[in-house]
């Protein structure tokens, strides 16, 4: 048995390295958990917005601006002028109409 | 002669057309206001205006308000100018015009074949008849030709 206060001998401190070994050996970490394989389900994309049809403009004309039978004459469309074949661009490339002169 | 909307959507302009007037009224000049303009987007074709000229709108009727196909718009302002309509689909910056009538689905084509008129083509004056058959603007030939009378 060693005297209080006395040196500690060489055997000691090897006892002492020992168990600070043996002490830290078991705080080591777990041994790292293999990562997860990547998940094999397709990700659902995002939505993006998209562009609604085009309605061509045949649908969508609906109802008549002018009831037909209401009119004595109406004019002819003028696709040339839209092109200025008559020097104006496009005042009458529209569709005129006149109504009865009763109702004018 | 009441004028109603076309197509479904939303008035997107409405606005006074003004012109510097011209001529006298009654020998078929044109006065400064000759009504308004009403134009309408057209559901799912953003590109596309259907444009009522010379209206005078109905009351409650202004810009920004939904519109039913059929709905009431206003009466034709026919005071020095005649009602028409147009529409446009815009390209850039500028519009190109296309047939109101060749535009009409059959079942609305139809009220106009009961009226005389045979096909959509018969309304059009094309660019190539046009360019091989030229006529000076706005001249009593072109005024004449350019007409279909209803039956």
């Amino acid at each position: 048995m060693k005297r209080r206060g006395a040196p500690p001998t060489m055997r000691w401190w090897a006892a002492l390295l020992a168990a600070t070994v043996a002490a830290l050996a078991s705080c080591s970490p777990a041994p790292p958990t293999p990562l997860a394989p990547f998940a094999t389900t397709t990700r659902t994309p995002t939505p993006t917005p998209t562009r609604l049809p085009v309605v061509p403009v045949e649908q969508a004309i609906q109802a008549h601006a002018v009831d037909p039978s209401l009119l004595d004459m109406v004019s002819k469309f003028r696709a040339a002028l839209g092109h200025g074949s008559l020097g104006t661009p496009d005042w009458s490339s529209k569709h005129y109409f006149v109504p009865l002169p009763s109702l004018a | 002669m009441s004028i109603h909307s076309p197509v479904d959507d939303t008035v997107a302009r409405l606005f006074e057309e003004r012109h510097r007037p011209r001529g006298d009224l009654a020998g078929g000049g044109v006065p400064a206001y000759s009504g308004h303009q009403v134009q309408i987007r057209v559901a799912g074709n953003d590109a596309l205006r259907v444009v009522l000229y010379h209206v005078t709108p109905a009351p409650g009727v202004a810009e920004g308000m939904d519109v039913r196909a059929g709905q009431l718009l206003g009466h034709a302002n026919v005071q020095g100018n005649s009602f028409d309509i147009g529409v446009e689909r815009w390209e850039g910056n500028s519009p190109r015009y296309y047939s109101y009538l060749a535009l009409l689905p059959e079942r609305q084509f139809a009220d106009y074949r009961r009226r005389g008129l045979d096909s959509p083509a018969d309304l059009i004056i094309s660019e190539e008849y046009r360019r091989a058959h030229p006529l000076a603007f706005n001249s009593p030939e072109a005024h004449a030709e350019g007409w279909v009378r209803l039956r």
